[in-house]
């Protein structure tokens, strides 16, 4: 299991790879994005999704640098590739901050998975 | 700058770090005047440039970040100091952009050249994008050190 506390620049992160799933929620707009998701980059090369079971992840979405956007792209995009349709992904978005919703978008963009949209 | 309504909403000079672009951030967020839609392009736009500043200061990360409101238009200028490598890459970057018909498409083209092993400049076509291609940057020489100023508009509209 990952854990990681939000800050005011970088996401609040639970995995739980026992029970299939992901919780991100927050900002990501730290300088150094490729330092602060490598352990989940680095979980995810060695994961596969068992037989019968979905991943499933919830993103409340808040601001993201494009660098962070490139990261959490490739990172889809590869969790992805390793277990075509059993990625359940579901965006949580403020519709105050209409905006967020073109992050999200960029996030899934060209990763072959289609997300769901909450707006709250 | 001969304009009577300019005014400035923030300014800050100082070190640049992480800390600063939080401060902006939340100053923003908290702001109840500006439109959402005004609010999140300043943030989107903020976040990119603070980070880039933050990412190419040369040696000192000394620089000013505003947010000034011109009649019924917003600009966001900030100064740094860096290299004149730099400063030609970003004018060739912005120029490369301008040529381009459809900015929102082209940014789409390059994520989809994202690899492990290979990141794009994303950042500028998120400005670019945002501020419909107002956006200058100039230069000169403060010292030995080259003062870079970008002047980014955001029109009322937004």
């Amino acid at each position: 299991m990952i854990l990681i506390e939000a800050k005011e620049n970088s996401p609040y992160i639970l995995l739980d790879p026992s029970k299939h799933f992901m919780i991100l929620k927050g900002n990501s707009f730290m300088a150094n994005p490729s330092q602060f998701y490598s352990s989940i980059n680095a979980w995810m090369s060695g994961y596969h999704v068992p037989d019968g079971e979905d991943f499933h992840i919830d993103i409340t979405m808040g601001y993201y640098n494009t660098s962070s956007i490139q990261i959490f792209n490739l990172f889809l995009k590869t969790l992805h590739a390793n277990n075509k349709e059993k990625i359940k992904l579901k965006f949580y978005i403020d519709q105050e901050e209409e905006d967020l919703q073109e992050s999200a978008n960029s996030l899934t963009f060209n990763t072959g998975i289609k997300p769901i949209f909450e707006f709250y | 700058m001969t304009n009577s309504s300019h005014k400035y909403l923030i300014y800050f000079e100082g070190t640049v770090d992480e800390t600063t672009l939080v401060f902006f951030i939340k100053k923003l967020s908290e702001n109840k005047i500006l439109p959402n839609k005004l609010k999140s392009s300043l943030k989107f736009i903020l976040i990119e440039l603070i980070t880039n500043m933050i990412s190419h200061n040369n040696e000192d990360s000394y620089g000013s970040i505003s947010i000034q409101k011109e009649n019924h238009d917003y600009m966001i200028i900030t100064t740094n100091f860096s290299t004149e490598q730099n400063f030609e890459t970003v004018k060739s970057n912005i120029n490369a952009i301008k040529k381009i018909k459809n900015v929102k498409e082209h940014y789409n083209d390059q994520l989809k050249n994202v690899s492990f092993d290979k990141s794009v400049n994303l950042g500028l076509i998120e400005i670019y994008n945002r501020c419909e291609g107002d956006i200058k940057v100039t230069s000169k020489k403060a010292g030995k050190q080259l003062q870079i100023t970008f002047k980014i508009q955001l029109h009322d509209s937004n």
